[in-house]
């Protein structure tokens, strides 16, 4: 859409008052007929703001209920507005508006309105910058006593999880459990399983993560519509005897860069091309028969490119319903997106030893396991999963307690990220 | 038509008379049924015998839903991995035997059932079932069930709720006993409570205004809305358990509005608006600093969601929730513009279903398709106090799956906008 720019001689009213707040020179003249606003800070670019935008934001107790941070405004008083009057001192910006339901003013904080700006030339390309995720060949690990013991010690173990996509939990105490490791995020998610589940060779299993058999590269319960999100592999049990049954991880969005900047056509149909994630358990005799359908691109991204969401549950599919044309392509895409899983740089082993937990991005980090054999031996590990969503909140609620100044990464929970 | 379709030569009669079952008769597979295999290796082709024209079948394809017990596990879980599609590229021989199609690939042999070739065909059953799996026009009458027909154990009655819920999305249910522990009875109907940040079993009553940490927990009307739109899968079902609503209490019925049809004319008459709002991402966020369980969500998302066909696949609408839009500067009035229009579409919207809630009757809805909110109210000495809780959408959609192969319906089940894609 265009601005209907005009000669800022004209635009700008005579109300436009000069201010020497807290530290630097500020004027707010109004534009476009009241329209917007643009706030000049001495030696920085001008910003604009739309009245219509300051409106739905008003910071008032009408417009805003404090306690609960609920936005109250009515969508009738954001029709025919226009800003009367702006002016600005003491680090404040006070707006008074005029619309079809009357006048209404209120003041913006001019930090504020700098950590909302929009008009900035790259406004967002710092924001963008930083919730990119850090990529990495190693695994970050954490002692479970500073984890548990101190707000640093937790926030260190979910930074590593939001940044490099993985961590090690190392040390835990016997009398520490799973439950109680979850607990520093918030409460076990619920999934298809029990909400901690045990991980250990059984015969006719229902899942097969249960058998000792190699598995393929997957994220778990890939059909729900929100996966979920950090997975917890506590290890209670790997006797020496046990051969094999390493623990592997690698980065699905590093790969799917690589793929991108390698072979765009394949990236280009693993974005567009739905394929069905499915679970049905409906003839087994379970108690409560389960029949999961989801159906998505393996890779989604936002409006504006960026990959939001990675879905990689090979198990799980089910039959690809595409239009003839795709079909060939899709599995073109699927085997060289497989391949180059295998042959990642990203891609880790590691034997967990009793009282070593795993915890990982199950969003982002594929994970499998090797094969192993028992040799009269025993393995044995406790899982259980928190909400990305959540996690992501505990992580920046901890940034902003600690004063960290960091922002979550992306976490491919399909939130959009560009701004 | 395609390369490899042109490519494709009957095989050999004599081959497929030789087996057995080709001179059986077809008890289960379709009547007329032949098989052709494509020179090149790469692809068959089915004649049903029920429509005219041929269904093909990639090498591919095939391979990766192959149905022999190697491949697909008891628990129903594929074990093909990209090696198997990329060894096993080229058809040697196929075979029909009764109601199984035998495939032998380069270097594997399994079998498909005829009948599920037949109605998983990657592409022709696409178009009916996009339209079969769309809701349908809404009504505005509330369908109404009773609290015996849903508890019973046959599960028809179960059956028949989530069956509304999915096809209009909304259902009451009456006769059910005023008090929280027939709420839990309801919910265990349908599985687990879905947890949330508000715990699971919430209540909805009026506090003192000190303690408020929502404005739901008062007497002041509610816009129409949709719950916990700060996660990626926020509540699926949302079931409304009225324990008290005393009859001196004056006002406070419920609003119920279908997004879905009013987003749907919103895009038939603002073609425009409709692309904005599925274009500008709007950030849902919940932040409680109080407390023993302070939060800090925040989820980016358009209003409406489309998948690759344009079909509308969520619905996302909290004003109160909003958070501070950061918006390029020129979509910014384009934004404003079409929100506002959509909101007082849903507002002014002669769809809306106003219902005062009785003592001992629930509300089940669709929160990912239903709007919903209430009318202010005054207590005047009495009480309002509803119970209610969550059912994840998609432990919803599969339980109504579950159930409706178990009891051998045939209704087609319908999107219930959980961002999955259409067919
Ligand atoms: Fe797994
Ligand atoms: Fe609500
Ligand atoms: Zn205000
Ligand atoms: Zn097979």
């Amino acid at each position: 859409m265009q601005l209907r720019r005009a000669p800022a001689a004209i635009l700008e009213r005579t109300s436009s008052k000069v201010c020497h707040c807290v530290s630097s020179f500020a004027i707010v003249p109004l534009l476009q007929d009241g329209k917007k606003i643009r706030l000049s800070v001495e030696g920085e670019p001008e910003r604009r703001y739309h009245g219509v935008w300051l409106r739905h934001n008003c910071r008032c107790p009408k417009c805003l209920v404090v306690s609960s941070n609920q936005n109250i405004v009515h969508h009738s008083k954001l029709v025919d507005l226009s800003i009367k009057e702006a002016s600005v001192d003491d680090g404040s910006v006070h707006v008074k508006w005029d619309s079809a339901k009357g006048p209404h003013s209120c003041s913006f904080d001019v930090k504020w309105l700098k950590e909302f700006d929009y008009s900035f030339p790259n406004a967002f390309d710092k924001k963008n910058e930083s919730s990119k995720p850090i990529v990495t060949d190693t695994l970050p690990t954490i002692d479970c006593t500073d984890m548990m013991s101190s707000d640093e010690g937790l926030y260190e173990w979910l930074k590593q999880m939001n940044f490099y996509g993985a961590s090690l939990l190392q040390n835990i105490p016997d009398h520490i459990d799973i439950e109680q490791i979850i607990k520093k995020i918030g409460n076990p998610q619920e999934h298809v399983y029990q909400l901690i589940f045990d991980v250990i060779a059984v015969p006719n299993s229902v899942d097969a993560a249960y058998t000792a058999n190699d598995l393929n590269w997957h994220i778990d319960q890939d059909f729900f519509e929100s996966p979920p999100g950090v997975q917890i592999l506590h290890c209670l049990r790997f006797d020496n005897c046990v051969s094999g049954g390493e623990t592997l991880l690698v980065d699905l969005y590093n790969t799917a860069q690589k793929l991108r900047s390698k072979y765009p056509h394949h990236f280009k149909a693993l974005s567009e091309i739905p394929y069905s994630v499915q679970r049905i358990h409906e003839t087994l005799e379970t108690e409560n028969p389960v029949s999961f359908l989801m159906r998505r691109p393996h890779i989604t991204l936002d409006n504006s490119g960026e990959i939001i969401s990675l879905n990689f549950c090979p198990h799980h599919h089910g039959p690809l319903q595409a239009t003839e044309d795709k079909i060939e392509e899709y599995y073109e895409a699927f085997i060289a997106f497989s391949a180059m899983l295998d042959e990642s740089p990203t891609k880790l082993a590691h034997r967990l030893r009793p009282g070593e937990a795993l915890c990982f991005n199950n969003r982002r980090m594929a994970h499998s396991r090797n094969n192993f054999i028992l040799n009269g031996g025993e393995r044995h590990l406790k899982g259980g999963y928190v909400n990305i969503d959540f996690f992501r909140s505990k992580f920046q609620l901890l940034a902003n307690k600690l004063g960290t100044g960091e922002i979550s990464k992306n976490v491919f929970n399909s939130s959009w990220v560009t701004h | 038509m395609s390369s490899f379709l042109r490519a494709f030569v009957t095989n050999s009669h004599s081959f497929l008379r030789r087996t057995t079952g080709y001179t059986r008769t077809f008890s289960e597979a379709p009547a007329g049924l032949r098989v052709k295999l494509s020179a090149d290796g790469k692809g068959l082709a089915l004649f049903s015998g029920v429509t005219p024209e041929e269904s093909h079948y990639h090498v591919k394809w095939l391979r990766h839903n192959c149905q022999c017990s190697q491949c697909l596990s008891s628990s129903g879980q594929k074990t093909v991995t990209a090696d198997h599609l990329m060894r096993d590229d080229n058809i040697e021989r196929v075979k029909l035997l009764g109601d199984k199609l035998l495939v032998e690939w380069t270097a594997h042999s399994g079998w498909f059932d005829v009948n599920w070739l037949i109605s998983n065909h990657p592409s022709s059953n696409q178009i009916v079932a996009r339209k079969e799996a769309t809701p349908a026009h809404p009504t505005t009458k509330l369908p109404f069930m009773r609290y015996k027909e849903i508890m019973d154990p046959s599960n028809e009655g179960l059956y028949n709720w989530l069956y509304h819920l999915s096809a209009k999305g909304v259902c009451i249910i009456t006769g059910v006993p005023a008090d929280k522990e027939h709420t839990v009875k309801v919910a265990h109907r349908l599985g687990e409570m879905q947890s949330t940040v508000d715990g699971e079993c919430f209540d909805v009553i009026a506090v003192p205004k000190e303690e408020l940490t929502n404005i739901a927990d008062s007497e002041v009307g509610l816009e129409l809305h949709m719950d916990l739109q700060y996660y990626q899968s926020p509540p699926g079902l949302q079931i409304l358990h009225c324990i008290r609503n005393d009859p001196c209490v004056e006002g406070g019925e419920s609003t119920l509005l279908d997004g879905l049809e009013v987003v749907e004319r919103l895009r038939e008459t603002h073609p425009r608006q409709f692309e904005i709002l599925s274009k500008v991402q709007v950030p849902f966020q919940k932040i409680r600093q109080k407390g023993d369980f302070p939060v800090k969500m925040e989820y980016r998302k358009p209003h409406i969601e489309l998948d690759h066909n344009d079909q509308v696949i969520g619905i996302n609408w909290s004003p109160a929730q909003q958070g501070t839009l950061s918006p390029h500067e020129d979509e910014i009035e384009e934004y404003y513009e079409a929100y506002t229009n959509l909101f007082k579409l849903f507002n002014d919207s002669p769809l809306i279903i106003e219902y005062r809630l009785n003592p001992g009757e629930v509300l089940s809805f669709n929160n990912r398709r239903f709007l919903h909110g209430r009318r202010p109210y005054a207590s005047n000495g009495g009480q309002r106090h509803l119970a209610g809780f969550y059912i994840n959408i998609d432990e919803f959609a599969s339980k109504l799956a579950a159930l409706s192969k178990t009891l051998g319906k045939s209704q087609p089940l319908k999107h219930v906008l959980n961002t999955s894609y259409y067919n």
